[in-house]
């Protein structure tokens, strides 16, 4: 059972909906001046739902600083919201509707007033130039020829005229707040006990984002600090997640790369809402890590090794040797090949003790060039030269060191860029084989760097 | 009566999976070795220029190649993704660790990555390490490695210039070379030194071809010999139990 509010006559600075809200939570504010409720499990706290009705009015009668609306308002009880709406906008007072009896209560209503769900409806119009003038006359209509003529907005409009429609209402949501904040009682130094105001937090704002079906891919958590300044950390995700588990395992490791420099007086959460992640991995796809175990994987590498150490090397748009840059690791790049039925075709199950190898992969592998292990810094070394030649290196550094004579030797191959900068660079490279004291052949590439004159070398050839 | 089904349960032959193998990318050292073994580890060692990159390269290029994602744990960072690149190497699909030389690290960051799951292939590259380092290695860590692997599809390839799994390796390649890398078209430079500046040659150093004529341990690929120094029976008892179970009646 529904209840429709109408007053065309409420004060300036009064709300409808707040004082419709006092009698139930399910409101709809269908316009200014009208409001639907649902009246269902009402009846403990008012009684019938015509005894509902009459505190209505009663309670509207009463001045607003009593929690009325200062004036008269219609109320109207019907089966379905339209029709409680249409009964409160044209009838004074209580209406009660029994349900199947809404066309004989509406059936005098003028045909207009269907345009207040839609004013602009030409249909109306059609209607009027076809004699039809009340509710009772379009619902005589056969359907099939309204349909026909009028298509399913027609039928539509009447379903309302015969009072038949089912619709649940169109209830105000409240906006979602996905922030949350502590005030500490005692100041905070240690992880431990950060922890648990942590998974608070972040189970209260979990709980948020699931209520809404929501993820995020970036949480912000700002800690207001015993000597008053803001310690405030980011925490980008590659892909929306959910799992408050996830987030204060990254969130810990976080705070312990990143610490505070004093104790934590008072600290908040927020995070930006984001449709989830929805995969469907075929059945033939590889292997990949889940995103979150994989971000929690990358977080304790790096808190290990240093952020700057952990990523996907990219080559860098240039000549100059080495030049590469790391970004950031992920596996939702685009870069995975879909429903490839044969992706896994490299591997194979084998039921003998020797497994054999499946034959050559389908996709072309280019032909396997020399591997190279790079020095870096490069080493520094003194070589003797004859002609121009080396004949003799001796290198040293972190890395290594180099002490052979040059038994083969390809180039100079030379190599120059980026003059115009202060970091240019020219050289001479060379391959060479040099033979140790052990007797072991070795193969080199070393280089003359230009501008000083002085030898390098960049790595061996493995 | 009861003790005994209780016992007999509790030292049943645990059942395992039949090996799945990755191929390395070389077909004459999958010849030889019959794949990679997954969930196992792999130890390549050898001395410098030996061709232990190159085979790490191969078989990451070979894993990348089919969408798997791998990881580089690499000790003392001296991992080219140039040459990388050059190789095939889809550099967006590995995941590199640089750990400036710190060998506790680098086993630290192993172990984070194999827990984590989901790579296809893990190399572990102590092959700049120095052998007195790479003798301290406690084995207990080999131990772990082979545990968190076995119910994993990956592989873990170790690079190093001695043999250091030991007995934790499925599968251990010394590599050695035997013949020079040398064409005879490089050997003299393309230019004298400060005289015109010649193209750049992408392949400087050729390869030669494989011969004919090597123990059957081992292979001889581009002037690199491949040698199964050890290889253990993967699932061997496994096959015997299955065998005699189905031929009983």
């Amino acid at each position: 059972m529904f209840a429709s509010i109408y007053s065309s006559k409420i004060p300036a600075g009064v709300s409808l909906s707040d004082f419709a809200y006092s009698f139930s939570p399910l409101v709809e504010e269908t316009a200014a001046d009208t409001v639907v409720i649902d009246v269902d499990g009402c009846e403990l706290l008012f009684g019938s739902a015509y005894q509902l009705a009459k505190t209505i009015v009663t309670s509207a009668a009463s001045f607003p600083e009593n929690g009325g609306l200062g004036c008269k308002v219609n109320v109207a009880l019907a089966g379905n919201p339209d029709s409680s709406i249409f009964a409160a906008r044209f009838f004074k007072g209580i209406t009660f509707i029994a349900p199947g009896e809404e066309l004989n209560c509406l059936g005098e209503l003028p045909i207009e007033a269907l345009g207040l769900i839609d004013p602009a409806d030409p249909i109306l119009e059609t209607m009027k130039l076809w004699g039809v003038r009340t509710f009772q006359e379009f619902a005589k209509l056969p359907t099939a020829g309204v349909s026909e003529r009028m298509g399913q907005l027609g039928v539509a409009l009447q379903q309302l005229a015969r009072g038949k429609t089912e619709r649940h209402l169109k209830l105000r949501q409240p906006v979602p707040v996905f922030a949350h904040s502590v005030e500490l009682e005692y100041p905070i130094l240690l992880l431990e006990p950060l922890s648990f105001i942590l998974a608070r937090l972040l189970n209260q704002l979990c709980g948020n984002l699931e209520a809404y079906a929501l993820a995020t891919n970036e949480l912000r958590l700002q800690l207001i600090l015993e000597d008053g300044t803001l310690h405030e950390r980011r925490l980008a995700l590659p892909t929306p997640m959910r799992d408050h588990k996830v987030f204060l395992k990254l969130l810990l490791l976080d705070t312990e790369m990143h610490p505070p420099a004093a104790a934590i007086k008072a600290m908040s959460m927020a995070c930006e809402p984001v449709k989830p992640r929805i995969v469907q991995n075929g059945l033939f796809m590889p292997l990949a890590p889940e995103p979150e175990k994989l971000e929690l994987t990358l977080a304790r590498v790096a808190k290990l090794v240093g952020p700057a150490n952990l990523g996907s090397p990219e080559l860098l748009d240039t000549h100059r040797p080495d030049a590469f840059r790391l970004k950031r690791f992920g596996t939702d790049g685009g870069t995975r090949r879909r429903g490839d039925a044969g992706t896994r075709g490299h591997t194979r199950v084998s039921s003998s003790p020797r497994p054999r190898v499946p034959a050559s992969p389908r996709l072309p592998i280019p032909p396997s060039p020399l591997g190279f292990r790079v020095f870096r810094p490069p080493l520094r070394a003194m070589v003797e030269t004859r002609q121009g030649y080396p004949t003799q290196i001796n290198a040293w550094g972190k890395n290594g060191s180099v002490h052979g004579k040059v038994v083969q030797l390809s180039g100079p191959w030379r190599t120059m860029g980026d003059w115009w900068r202060v970091d240019g660079w020219a050289r001479d490279e060379w391959d060479v084989t040099v033979v140790s004291q052990s007797q072991m052949e070795v193969f080199y590439r070393i280089y003359r760097d230009l501008a000083g004159g002085a030898w390098f070398v960049e790595g061996v050839y493995d | 009566m009861k003790a005994t089904a209780v016992l007999g349960a509790v030292f049943k032959q645990r059942e395992k999976r039949p090996v799945e193998v990755v191929s390395s990318g070389l077909s004459e050292v999958d010849s030889l070795t019959g794949g990679l073994p997954r969930g196992a580890i792999t130890e390549v060692f050898g001395p410098a220029s030996s061709g232990r990159t190159s085979f790490m390269l191969s078989t990451l290029t070979q894993a990348t190649a089919h969408d798997e994602i791998c990881a580089l744990v690499d000790t003392c960072g001296s991992f080219d993704p140039v040459s990388a690149a050059a190789n095939g190497l889809a550099l967006e699909r590995l995941l590199w660790v640089r750990c400036s030389a710190n060998l506790e690290h680098a086993f630290k960051a192993t172990d984070l990555i194999l827990q984590g799951g989901g790579f296809g292939m893990v190399a572990l590259d102590l092959g700049d390490v120095p052998a007195k380092e790479v003798r301290r290695i406690i084995s207990s860590w080999w131990y772990r490695f082979r545990r968190v692997l076995e119910n994993t599809p990956a592989v873990l390839i170790v690079l190093a210039q001695d043999s250091t799994v030991r007995s934790c390796a499925a599968l251990s390649l010394e590599l050695r070379r035997e013949s020079g890398l040398w064409s005879p078209a490089n050997r003299a430079p393309e230019t004298k030194p400060g005289g015109p500046i010649p193209l750049r040659n992408s392949t400087r150093l050729e390869l030669s071809r494989p011969c004919p004529g090597l123990p059957s341990s081992s292979v001889l690929l581009k002037g690199i010999q491949f040698q199964v120094a050890k290889r253990r029976p993967l699932n061997s008892h496994e096959q015997e139990c299955r065998f005699s179970s189905a031929t009983m009646p």
